[in-house]
């Protein structure tokens, strides 16, 4: 076989793998969910909001809108609402400090000095400066750039106010299982309900400062069980979209429903 | 500088004379898998076991029961284990069960129910065994008693066509974190609690997780009593699961570590 037909068969090769279809049933799901604006004055005074793919919707049930359930087992408070996939807008960030665990979530300030006008803490006796805390986490995570703080920055932001003024972030379901018919429901955890001080990293100064905690991380079990971690003053979605067949983005859902 | 096979000599010898080198380790980890017997040198056969064939089986409030189970084959996927079958009454019941206690050798209670070390014995950790507790509707149970041990996977259509996979044990643990779906480690005590329906058939599963080390056989006492389980359960709540040892061997006059643990201070 001579040169150039080698080349012609590796190229020809090349091809068929980018035509190749693997079947796979899950796929990426794109959406954005909407904060009212007339609820919400400030993303910042909003918690962690998750995002789940369910089989169905059930307002009835527990008598706040909720996704369909399977049967309860055990000592469960509810059956698990299995979901197929979901995700969420900002994670549980550990911001240095110790008493800032399970408070601080990413993509919602956009420097420290406005991180520390909503979570104050302190430092020294006293109110911790945005001076102080660039020292603290210089320290902790060895950052030495304000673009190295993996919860500040104004391209983190995860919210924009849209011209009817409420507020809009745009949201990934990694690959999810999306059968059509299935409904896409949310909740704003307002209360940090579902962090967990006793889960995440142990202290990564803990060759130093001797102090065994572990830096807080969320619950693994939220989308199936959320009302465990559903408490008044959270945004629930009353607006659900469905699932449409053959469509994997443009949805959009609404945390419309403020539980009391 | 010219390379001559002369030079290559010393490499080829070594590689020619790798194999050698392997069969010279002699490692036998056959030793090391949970169903061998060393002493036979064959592998023992999964045990499983219908208690419900016995004269006195356990039941509800009926006292505690000590029996013993061989190991399991995890290389081929198969469990030893025990299963037993008891009829709700309709109110809230607790499953105990206690699997060897050869653990923590090295540690005793005071007078007080404190935890002191013992001078007198180390620890092993490794020699200990491990069971796993699951109950649930015996419906719903997917093994055969005396046959093969099962648990309670099930699976279901949803509303959308897709199949669904769900566990329906419903003796459910909390991890170290709160989460269900935990279990304890090797030798320490599970136990769980859940509503019953009257008369309806309950199966409780014993699952052979390891066994210990000297004799290939896991003792285990096991309970099941009406109501909440206890606050605190620990070695000293079921007693024996424990193998006596020799008269003389054990300090203080004790023949097994079990008493030699709870009521050497007592």
């Amino acid at each position: 076989m001579s040169g150039r037909w080698l080349v012609h068969v590796v190229l020809a090769c090349s091809l068929l793998v980018g035509c190749y279809d693997e079947e796979i049933p899950e796929q990426n799901l794109d959406g954005e969910v909407v904060l009212p604006g007339d609820a919400v004055d400030d993303p910042r005074d909003a918690g962690v909001i998750f995002i789940g793919i369910y089989e169905g919707f059930n307002p009835e049930q527990l008598g706040y809108p909720y996704p369909t359930t399977g049967p309860r087992v055990g000592d469960n408070p509810i059956g698990d609402a299995l979901p197929y996939g979901g995700s969420s807008i900002g994670a549980y960030s550990y911001a240095c400090y110790r008493a800032l665990r399970c408070k601080v979530i990413s993509g919602r300030y956009e420097s420290l000095e406005a991180l520390l006008e909503v979570n104050p803490v302190e430092d020294d006796g006293g109110p911790a400066s945005a001076e102080h805390m660039y020292d603290q986490c210089s320290w902790y995570y060895g950052w030495n750039s304000l673009a190295e703080f993996s919860f500040i920055g104004t391209d983190q932001l995860d919210f924009v106010r849209d011209s009817a003024g409420d507020w809009v972030a745009d949201f990934r379901a990694w690959h999810t299982r999306i059968p059509t018919g299935a409904v896409i429901w949310g909740f704003s955890d307002n209360d940090y309900t579902t962090c967990s001080p006793d889960q995440g990293p142990v202290n990564r100064r803990r060759s130093e400062d001797d102090q065994y905690f572990r830096e807080g991380s969320n619950f693994n079990d939220i989308l199936n069980f959320p009302d465990k971690y559903i408490t008044e003053g959270d945004f629930v979605t009353e607006s659900i979209d469905e699932i449409q067949a053959d469509q994997v983005s443009g949805y959009s859902i609404r945390l419309d429903y403020r539980l009391d | 500088m010219r390379l001559k096979l002369t030079h290559l000599l010393p490499l080829v010898v070594a590689v020619a004379l790798s194999p050698l080198a392997i069969f010279g380790c002699n490692l036998d980890t056959q030793a090391l898998l949970q169903n061998y017997d060393v002493e036979t040198g064959s592998y023992v056969e999964v045990d499983v076991r219908d208690l419900d064939l016995n004269e006195t089986p356990p039941s509800i409030d009926g006292g505690t029961y000590v029996g013993t189970l061989g190991p399991s084959d995890i290389g081929a996927g198969l469990y030893s284990g025990a299963t037993f079958t008891i009829p709700g009454n309709g109110e809230r019941i607790c499953i105990l069960i206690d699997p060897q206690s050869v653990w923590r050798d090295d540690i005793q209670l005071d007078s007080t129910g404190a935890e002191i070390s013992n001078p007198y014995m180390a620890d092993f950790p490794h020699d200990d065994g491990d069971i796993d507790l699951l109950a649930g509707l015996a419906s719903y149970y997917t093994g055969t008693p005396g046959e093969t041990i099962g648990d309670f996977l099930g699976n279901f259509p949803d509303s959308n066509g897709v199949e669904r996979a769900i566990d329906l044990n419903q003796c459910l643990q909390e991890d170290y974190h709160g989460q269900v779906g935990g279990t304890a480690g090797r030798s320490t005590p599970e136990a769980c609690s859940f509503e019953t329906l009257d008369g309806v058939a309950y199966r409780v599963v014993l699952q052979v997780f390891s066994v210990p080390m000297d004799d290939n056989e896991l003792k285990y006492a096991l309970e099941v009593r009406t109501g909440d389980c206890p606050v605190t359960i620990d070695e000293c709540t079921l007693r024996g699961d424990f193998d006596e040892h020799e008269a003389g061997t054990l300090p203080m006059g004790f023949v097994d570590v079990e008493s030699l643990y709870c009521d050497a201070y007592e």
